[in-house]
C-alpha cells in the first residue's frame, strides 16, 4: 500500500493532526486504514469489525437523540428502536458505499455521518407520521417573535411582516409558498416536509433559496428594506 | 439564518432573507461534511470550506448536523479501531 502521510502534491503531512497543529487532516491514518482493511475483509474478521462498528455507531446514535432532546418527545422503547434502527441502517449504508471513502478525513468521522444523518432522518419522519405538517397559513402572528424582532418596536414590525405577507402571496409560486408556510409559519422540521412531499433536502432548500430572494427583492424594491445595506453584510 | 445582532425588525427580517452566492446547497455542503468537521476539530484552516460556511449559517438543519457530527467526534477523539474490541 502507497505510503497514505502525504498530501494529493505529494507533500508529507500530519497523518493524525493534533487540535493545536493547524494543520489540515490530510492522510490515512492508521486506525482508518485499520478499519479500511478490517471491513473490506471477509469471514471472522469481517463480521468483529462490523459488530465493533455498530457498537460505535448506537452509541452516537443515542448520544445525537441526546443532543436533539429537547426538540422529540421520544422517550424509553421507541427511543432505543429509533437509535438502533439509525445504527443499523447506518452501518449498511457504511458497508455498502465504503469504496466511495476517499480518506480525506478519518474513517469515524465519515462513517459517524452516516448516522447523524439517519437520526435526523428519522427524527423527521417521526415528526411526520405523529404530529403532521399542518400546510396551511398559521403561525404570522409569532414571526417577528420567532425572528427575534425587538418586541418594543411591534408596529413596525407588524408593518413589516404584513408587507411580507402580501409579498408571499404576491411574488411566491404556489410551491414555494407551501415550503416557506410550512418552514417558517408552522415551524415544521425540515425533514419532516422533505418526507411529506416526497422530495429531499437539497430540493426543499433552494426552494427556500430561491423564495427568498424573490421577496427580500420584492421588499428592497417597495422600501421596506435597504437595498445598499446587503453589500455591507 | 446569519444573526447579525441587529434586533430592530428590518435588520432582522433583512437577515432571513439574506442569500449568500457562495451557498454550496445542503447536498454539497453534505458532500464534505466530515471532512469539514475534521478541519475544524484539528483546528485547521478551513478557508477552503467557505461555501460550506455560508450553507451552515443559513441552514439550520445542516449546521445541526455539524453540531452532531462536531460532538460526535470531540466526544470521541481517536477511538479504537476495529482491532481493539474487548
Amino acid at each position: 500500500m502507497a505510503p497514505a502521510d502525504t498530501d494529493e502534491h505529494g507533500e508529507p503531512v500530519p497523518a493524525r493532526p493534533r487540535a493545536d497543529s493547524g494543520q489540515p487532516p490530510h492522510g490515512l491514518d492508521p486506525d482508518s486504514r485499520e478499519w479500511l482493511d478490517a471491513l473490506s475483509s471477509t469471514g471472522e474478521r469481517h463480521v468483529r469489525a462490523c459488530t465493533r462498528l455498530h457498537g460505535q455507531l448506537l452509541r452516537i446514535a443515542f448520544k445525537e437523540l441526546h443532543r436533539r432532546r429537547g426538540r422529540h418527545r421520544i422517550t424509553g422503547p421507541e427511543l432505543d428502536d429509533l437509535a438502533h434502527q439509525a445504527a443499523g441502517d447506518a452501518l449498511l449504508a457504511i458497508t455498502r458505499k465504503i469504496g466511495g471513502f476517499r480518506g480525506e478525513s478519518r474513517f469515524t468521522t465519515w462513517a459517524y455521518k452516516f448516522v447523524v444523518f439517519e437520526v435526523s432522518t428519522k427524527l423527521g419522519r417521526h415528526f411526520w407520521r405523529t404530529e403532521g405538517v399542518p400546510l396551511d397559513a398559521g403561525g404570522w402572528e409569532q414571526l417577528p417573535d420567532r425572528l427575534g424582532m425587538d418586541p418594543q418596536r411591534e408596529s413596525e414590525a407588524r408593518e413589516l411582516t404584513d408587507a411580507l405577507r402580501r409579498a408571499v402571496d404576491e411574488v411566491l409560486t404556489p410551491h414555494q409558498r407551501r415550503v416557506f408556510v410550512a418552514l417558517v409559519l408552522d415551524a415544521v422540521p425540515l425533514e419532516a416536509l422533505v418526507a411529506e412531499l416526497d422530495t429531499n433536502r437539497n430540493a426543499i432548500y433552494k426552494t427556500m433559496f430561491d423564495a427568498r430572494r424573490k421577496l427580500r427583492a420584492r421588499l428592497e424594491a417597495q422600501g421596506h428594506l435597504d437595498a445598499s445595506a446587503r453589500g455591507r453584510r | 439564518m446569519t444573526d447579525t445582532g441587529d434586533r430592530s425588525p428590518a435588520g432582522r427580517l433583512s437577515a432571513f432573507l439574506a442569500t449568500d452566492p457562495r451557498d454550496v446547497g445542503c447536498a454539497g455542503a453534505m458532500e464534505v461534511l466530515h471532512v469539514y468537521v475534521d478541519y475544524v476539530a484539528a483546528g485547521a484552516d478551513t478557508a477552503r470550506f467557505a461555501g460550506v460556511v455560508a450553507h451552515l449559517r443559513a441552514c439550520g438543519p445542516c449546521s445541526d448536523e455539524f453540531d452532531g457530527l462536531l460532538a460526535a467526534v470531540s466526544q470521541d477523539p481517536w477511538p479504537d479501531g476495529p482491532g481493539s474490541a474487548p
